[in-house]
């Protein structure tokens, strides 16, 4: 299994052939390309560019405070027992109709996420690894998710 | 390959904790050495009068896999808007690498964690500096982050929702 954090690799080429696959500094380079190692994520190949630096940029996430009401409430049913269960529809069979509660809407928890940064003398180009989508911002745009 | 980086709830001391990544910090009348278990035990009370005070909780990164050459930048945040509801507060703190005491009286000079956002977030490495390079490969790295929720007496009963704390990092 690829991690997240490894769907892609990035491959600089300098003017004299050489193949850079590690580190930041891509500043020279004539080409960059971000590779995925998923075939369902898109290429991207960088042409033309006065190069600078290139990084990952991460974000993982943690729930504080609260819980996941909807896990909590669907164990809660799972665990139910036949005879709760026989006494619900024994109630309904009455017609006694509960009144159901407002619950406050949840919001969505986000993912973790990964993206490649290539950093240009014009432009930043943002691709996350999640789904290969790709942003260009301006150079000094700092992008967090 | 890149990193693995964990979200610590530390327990007994900086360099001891739980992983909670991807997982829930629950704030309890308990402290985290006593329990990090994600339950409806030692829940908070909603008072009939002032304000009633979690267990502080102390995260800090831990990395698990090592990266390629090193991490920096290192910051946390919130989404900026709170989804606790009336009368109940978080706040947050960086603690720098001192790790102090679990209490449950009000944290002196926190602030809302609900202001730190990613473009004003707490930073994460301002006094254990980066960059991390692979050598720190299993050990707590960064600063510990301090949190604490608040309930007054205008709380309603009943759980909160959820609220997401992210922690970011530039990597090479």
């Amino acid at each position: 299994m690829i991690l997240l954090q490894d769907r892609y690799a990035f491959e600089a080429e300098m003017p004299d052939g050489t193949l850079i696959t590690s580190g930041g500094d891509i500043a020279g380079a004539v080409r960059v390309s971000l590779i995925p190692k998923i075939a369902l994520l898109p290429r991207h190949d960088i042409l033309g560019q006065v190069f600078i630096r290139r990084f990952l940029r991460a974000f993982k996430r943690s729930v504080v405070g609260g819980f996941d009401k909807k896990a909590y409430f669907d164990e809660i049913e799972r665990q139910i027992s036949d005879s709760r269960i026989a006494a619900r529809a024994a109630r309904d069979e009455k017609g006694i109709v509960l009144a159901i509660e407002k619950t406050e809407p949840e919001k969505p928890v986000k993912g973790d996420e990964y993206m490649q940064v290539v950093c240009m003398e014009s432009c930043r180009l943002y691709v996350r690894h999640s789904d290969g989508a790709s942003l260009i911002t301006p150079p000094d745009f700092e992008l967090y998710l | 390959m890149a990193a693995t980086i964990q979200i610590h709830e530390l327990t007994t001391n900086a360099d001891t904790g739980v992983d909670k990544t991807s997982s829930t910090v629950r704030f309890k009348a308990v402290a985290s050495t006593t329990s990090t278990t994600v339950d409806a035990n030692d829940p908070l009370v909603v008072p009939g009068a002032g304000t009633n005070y979690s267990y502080v909780k102390k995260l800090r990164a831990y990395m698990s896999a090592a990266p390629n050459t090193n991490i920096s930048n290192m910051r946390w945040y919130s989404d900026g808007s709170s989804g606790f509801g009336t009368g109940v507060a978080c706040t947050a703190k960086n603690l720098g690498t001192t790790f102090g005491t679990h209490y449950n009286t009000a944290m002196s000079g926190g602030s809302s964690l609900f202001g730190y956002t990613s473009g004003s977030p707490i930073n994460g490495d301002g006094t254990d500096t980066g960059p991390f390079v692979p050598a720190d490969n299993t050990t707590y790295i960064g600063d510990i982050i301090e949190l604490q929720i608040s309930v007054a007496s205008t709380a309603s009963n009943g759980a909160l929702s959820a609220e997401t704390l992210t922690l970011a990092w530039d990597e090479i």
